[in-house]
């Protein structure tokens, strides 16, 4: 018999409740097996800025307020970054960085925790929902070209109201032939910001200016126009 | 730290394949038998001098696989000579770990690459062993397999969820408590040769938990076995992950393990078969991912082909598969296939 | 070509598989006395007698029927002799049913039915093949063939929608369609949903509405409605309910629950939409139909919604009468919150001092409400120009209205006008929690801990707290926190949101907080640990967890739901089944409902 449960939270909560609930509406199904704590992922740990593999050009507007990471089996590392927000919109300006790294031999990779991020990042429908529980009520417009930073190309969805606009854009890198290190598999980059005004290019900066300070150089994208 | 043999084949692209077939006639369809002319085809090819069969699609390497196909079919091909060539460096070059079982993997420039054992490999070459016994009435051999058999039963056989099951290798293949395995290590006809040698119950058991795992392990649109599949305590089967998830070269001898062992209920055979029709029986992909069923652009070679041939004939979806004649450069693992297949074939009293 | 199978006999009497793997082109609409299940499949009534596919008279297959008298299966025994009438209207079951029966090829099958019998289909699939190999000229019966078949197509829909591949499902369903019916709910059920969720919502609809208007049973059809509620719109809801509370009714069954599951699908999706509603967003029907069914159910939940949503729309009046009532039919700090802060709108201060009464110093909530009505702060307030006396402030007012963006801008015009103050960047600190940005949040009340510690100690007039004093009172009554043990509290309530447990967990021996807000962190920190445990499947650790955080405060509703899973994963069905049930039958949700349903298909083995 296959006993397989899915779990979910109560939607509209008490505070406590919703904190409480917050762990718990990432689980899907749990079977039998017990023994996978090292597959699960340790709880957000502080950390100092300057221990971020990422550094970010500087912002007034978007300064980082706090760093925070976590680790998902001994190959996922999720870094996340909260930026300042300017507006009064609800929900944090952040960037996420998932590392995620070859392990170190076969044998002890034969086991791995399930991807952190799903490939393709997303979907039609999982960026409508998406959108529309980080821009509720603003006008949300998915960019028809992609752009460009270090890293590459990387594709964004707008949002607006009459004051405020915010952008959330989404990148892969994958690319092991020139740009990744061996032992790094992918890097997923997510970065949701809002701000003051229509300047959509202001709030992207910051993602366009960033770099990857990973233990291992990453190359970038523009070093191998040559190649 | 490589991966085992399998892992790492290319055929041609699926192109060429069909630009392959469309050149072979209609008629000349059927697969050569296999006997000692074969046999002598192969051994030019793919045995060197000191007794190795080489890999010729894996960069020259040798392993325990190749040593176990080679020893296997030179006593199908009368050859004591190259028996014992190979037996001889196998013992020399690769049995170094100290417990009986065989260092898998041998490269040119290293030599011993890694000295894990694989334990198909193991299995082969003690089979090919007792056959040997068989054939030349030599007890010399039977002893030396029963060492291996005794030493694969101490280091790799082990009980999961009420399953006597087969680790790929005798370390690194358990996590927690759940089972890494390979569904191609079930070699049926040598497990059952194992079973009948004095002490071999939990052999017998082996067959048994591997049609279980088989009839469990059915993944995606067409309920293929993956290459690498997980055994949890619950008896629940998955996708193994640290592997490609697919269905491929090391799976793809699942049928001709059955076939070669005498199975034929055709519910074992019909996901092959029905893979094999779907792609018109020529151009049949050579790994489909699992479970979401995306093919390669790389068509199965030769020897695939010749196994798909056998599965579909035993699912009864008859002639399905036209196999193209091995082409002079045909690698070591197609060309392997290949003649097992026509053994296959042959014991069973069905056209190659 | 037609194949017979075992259905819930009553009403479906045959199926006829019409697909030649065409897929989904081949989906037959209904027509005639056809029903449409699968995608390529029609249920229909059995073929007359003499008809074309039906099997010659005397070539019956009766190996199953002989394997369930075998073994004493009374039920399923008359299912298929009934099955086997209807393929047959010449047939009469053999009168030595009971009696041993040598088979012609000398293979008996009852070891590979024993096997299917008791769920272990892969070996029986095994012990077949062994045999097949051993006996070449054996064949296993069509039967037990198409029984394996079955329960291998279940087996595939079922881990298909568990990982959620979609065509997958519709396609085992396709290959088997006898596999989708009454008898199999669960797999109806899964493929409506692998429609939906392929956006075939016209397909789901068709399955539901087959499901509700052929499966007998009213329980079954009110699950199928509240399972259809997430895929389908609010109409198709409604044609579902009520062709499932009159199409072809079974003897002895209520369908009248069918009829109002509609009903209270509609009432969950008022009340949700209130909660988000902007102001007037609610056409008067509804409100007017949200208000009546609040009224009849006494929901106090329901009357709380409706009076947020007339605070937000300014109407006071209207927002305190339904907190009032709210508070009759259960008395809570969030009614109290809301009455608090209506009667404030009203410009009624004493009687929020009233409302707040019973609840002062216990609840942060009411603590944090009253600040609205006096305002925590010195005679010359920030309150854009004007003085605290003559009337809430246009922060106090935002806040009332639970607006807390205008919270936000509100502040930091003021701070940009005559400078932050430790008052102001604390208030900033809870609007961004409520807006959901508690890393910001966890700055601003550290930031309002630095400037309090240089701001010189002003007596706040009419606070309730008195800045500076430190300690607990030593009168033991509720001890009210200082501005210092507020910030401190903030700050745990932002870095519990982000997550920062393990830090948390460190630091609370050592922060500045009251008795009450140390106990009401360190349950949230219980909370949050146990649903880390539940992922983490240590199940045994979740109700030490729960169990624990039961003695600081009542268990809320979805933490009851987590401990239903974790005595369920400990395989404690029957505490499971009660634990869910007591939730479900305060009120019943869709976690509520799935957890009674499961826990009790366990205990009963109803798959």
């Amino acid at each position: 018999m296959a006993v397989m449960q899915m779990y979910r939270t109560a939607g509209r909560t008490a505070l406590w409740a919703a904190l409480a609930a917050a762990t718990l509406l990432t689980s899907g199904c749990a079977g039998w097996v017990r023994d996978n704590l090292t597959q699960s992922a340790t709880p957000w740990r502080r950390i100092q800025p300057a221990a971020l593999p990422v550094t970010l050009p500087d912002s007034r507007d978007f300064p980082i307020v706090a760093a925070r990471m976590r680790d998902t089996g001994t190959v996922y590392k999720t870094y996340n970054v909260a930026l300042g927000n300017p507006t009064s919109l609800a929900g944090e300006n952040r960037l996420t960085v998932d590392v995620q790294t070859l392990p170190d031999s076969l044998f002890g990779a034969l086991v791995q925790p399930p991807r952190v991020f799903p490939v393709p990042l997303y979907t039609m429908e999982t960026l409508t929902v998406t959108t529309r529980r980080e821009f509720p009520d603003m006008k949300v417009k998915v960019a028809d070209g992609a752009r460009r930073n270090r890293y590459g190309d990387y594709d964004y969805a707008t949002a607006q109201d009459a004051v405020n606009s915010c952008v959330l854009a989404w990148q892969l890198i994958t690319d092991h032939k020139r740009m990744l290190p061996e032992r790094i598999e992918a890097v997923r980059l997510e970065y949701r910001v809002c701000g003051v005004g229509s300047d959509i290019r202001a709030l992207l900066a910051p993602f366009d200016g960033l770099t990857l300070t990973l233990p291992e150089t990453i190359l970038e994208a523009q070093d191998l126009g040559g190649l | 730290m490589t991966s085992p043999v399998g892992t790492s084949r290319r055929g041609m692209l699926i192109g060429t394949a069909a630009l392959g077939l469309a050149a072979a006639v209609p008629g000349a369809l059927r697969a050569a038998p296999y006997d000692g002319a074969a046999w002598r085809r192969y051994a030019e090819r793919f045995l060197l001098p000191e007794g190795r069969i080489v890999d010729t699609g894996n960069k020259g390497i040798s392993h325990s696989e190749g040593q176990g196909y080679g020893m296997l079919l030179a006593v199908a091909g009368g050859d004591r000579a190259a028996f014992d060539r190979l037996w001889g460096w196998t013992q020399r070059v690769l049995m170094v770990r100290g417990d009986g079982l065989v260092a898998w993997r041998w490269t040119p420039d290293g030599g011993v690459a890694d000295r894990n054992n694989a334990s198909d490999g193991d299995m082969l070459i003690a089979w090919a062993l007792l056959r040997a016994a068989e054939t030349w009435q030599a007890e010399a051999y039977r002893t030396a397999a029963a060492a291996i058999v005794k030493a694969l039963a101490a280091g790799v056989l082990v009980e999961q969820a009420g399953l006597t099951v087969l680790l790929p290798g005798r370390d690194g293949f358990r996590k927690g408590e759940t089972l890494v395995l390979n569904p191609s290590y079930w070699i049926f006809p040598a497990i059952r040769a194992f079973a009948a040698l004095a002490g071999g119950e939990r052999w017998g058991k082996l067959s048994d938990s591997g049609l279980v795992l088989l009839s469990k392990a059915r993944f995606g649109g067409f309920q293929l076995p993956p290459d690498w599949m997980t055994l949890d305590a619950a008896g629940t089967v998955g996708i193994a992950d640290g592997f490609k998830k697919q269905y491929g070269y090391d799976a793809v001898r699942v049928p001709l393990y059955l076939a070669m062992d005498g199975y034929r209920d055709p519910y074992y055979f019909r996901p092959f078969a029905t893979l094999a029709t779907k792609f018109g029986g020529s151009a049949v992909p050579a790994t489909v991912s699992l479970p979401g069923g995306t093919t390669t652009q790389v068509a199965a070679s030769v020897g695939m082909l010749a196994v798909y041939r056998l599965a579909c004939k035993l699912a009864g979806a008859g002639d399905a598969v036209t196999v193209p004649p091995l082409a002079p450069d045909e690698d070591y693992y197609s060309t392997t296939l290949a003649h097992l297949s026509a053994l296959a074939a042959q014991s069973l009293g069905i056209d190659p | 070509m037609t194949r017979p199978v075992l259905l819930s006999a009553l009403l479906l009497a045959g199926i006829a598989a019409t697909a030649t793997g065409g897929g989904s082109a081949a989906w037959a609409q209904s027509n005639g006395g056809a029903r449409a299940l699968a995608p390529g499949v029609k249920v229909e009534v059995a073929p007359a007698p003499g008809s074309g596919s039906a099997p010659a008279a005397g070539k019956v297959d009766e190996t199953a029927l002989r394997y369930y008298a075998r073994i004493g299966d009374g039920e399923r025994m008359e299912a298929e002799i009934a099955r086997l009438r209807a393929l047959d209207p010449g047939w009469e079951p053999p009168k030595d049913l009971f009696a041993p029966q040598p088979t012609a090829t000398g293979v008996d099958e009852t070891p590979f039915w024993t096997l299917m019998s008791a769920g272990k289909v892969a070996e029986a699939r095994a012990a077949i093949a062994e045999q097949r190999r051993k006996s070449p000229s054996w064949q296993p019966s069509d039967k037990l063939l198409q029984e394996l078949e079955l329960a291998e197509s279940a087996g595939r829909i079922r881990s298909a929608s568990d990982t959620k591949r979609w065509q997958e499902v519709v396609d085992a369903a396709a290959a088997q369609p006898e596999a989708v019916a009454c008898n199999r709910l669960d797999n109806a059920w899964r493929l409506a949903e692998a429609y939906a969720e392929l956006k075939q919502t016209d397909r789901a609809f068709d399955t539901y509405k087959t499901i509700v208007t052929t499966c007998p049973k009213a329980k079954e059809r009110r699950d199928t409605i509240f399972k259809a509620s997430r895929h389908l719109s609010p109409e198709r809801l409604r044609e579902l309910s009520a062709l499932g509370a009159t199409a072809n009714p079974a003897t002895g069954e209520d369908y009248s629950a069918v009829r109002s599951a509609e009903a209270e699908l509609e009432t969950g999706r008022l009340l949700e939409r209130l909660g988000n509603a902007k102001p007037g967003a609610l056409s008067a029907a509804d409100l007017s139909r949200v208000q009546g069914i609040v009224r009849d159910k006494q929901d106090a939940d329901g009357a709380i919604a409706l009076g947020w949503y007339f605070q937000k729309q300014k109407n006071f009046a209207e927002a305190q009468s339904w907190f009032t009532q709210a508070n009759e039919w259960a008395p809570s700090d969030k009614a109290a919150e809301g009455l608090v802060l209506a009667y404030n709108g009203l410009g009624n201060k004493a009687q929020a001092r009233a409302a707040a009464a019973p609840w002062k110093g216990k609840s942060s909530r009411i603590d944090q409400a009253l600040k609205a009505v006096d305002p925590p702060r010195g005679p010359s307030g920030p309150g854009g120009g004007r003085t605290a006396p003559q009337g809430p402030s246009e922060l106090d007012r935002a806040l009332a209205r639970h607006d807390f963006a205008e919270c936000l801008s509100i502040i930091r015009g003021t701070i940009a006008r005559s400078g932050p103050t430790a008052a102001l960047l604390q208030q900033r600190g809870w609007c961004l929690l409520e807006l959901k940005r508690p890393s910001e949040a966890e700055a601003a009340f550290a930031e309002a801990q630095t400037l309090a510690a240089r701001e010189p100690a002003k007596g706040g007039a009419s606070a309730p707290g008195k800045a500076g004093s430190r300690g607990p009172a030593a009168s033991g009554l509720p001890q009210t926190a200082t501005p210092a043990q507020e910030n401190a509290y903030g700050q745990a309530i932002a870095r519990l949101a982000t997550g920062d447990v393990t830090g948390l967990t460190r630091d609370l021996p050592r922060a500045n907080l009251t008795a009450t807000q140390r106990a009401e962190i360190r349950a949230s920190l219980m909370a949050t640990e146990a649903g880390r445990a539940l992922e983490d499947k240590r199940y045994n650790d979740v109700l030490r967890l729960l169990d624990a955080r039961k003695e600081l405060e009542p268990e809320p509703r979805n933490l009851g739901i987590v401990r239903g899973w974790a005595l369920y994963n400990l395989m404690r069905f029957d505490e499971a089944y009660v634990q869910f049930k007591s939730i479900d039958d305060r009120l019943s949700t869709e976690e509520s409902r799935e957890g009674v349903s499961t826990a009790w298909k366990t205990i009963y083995h109803d798959w």
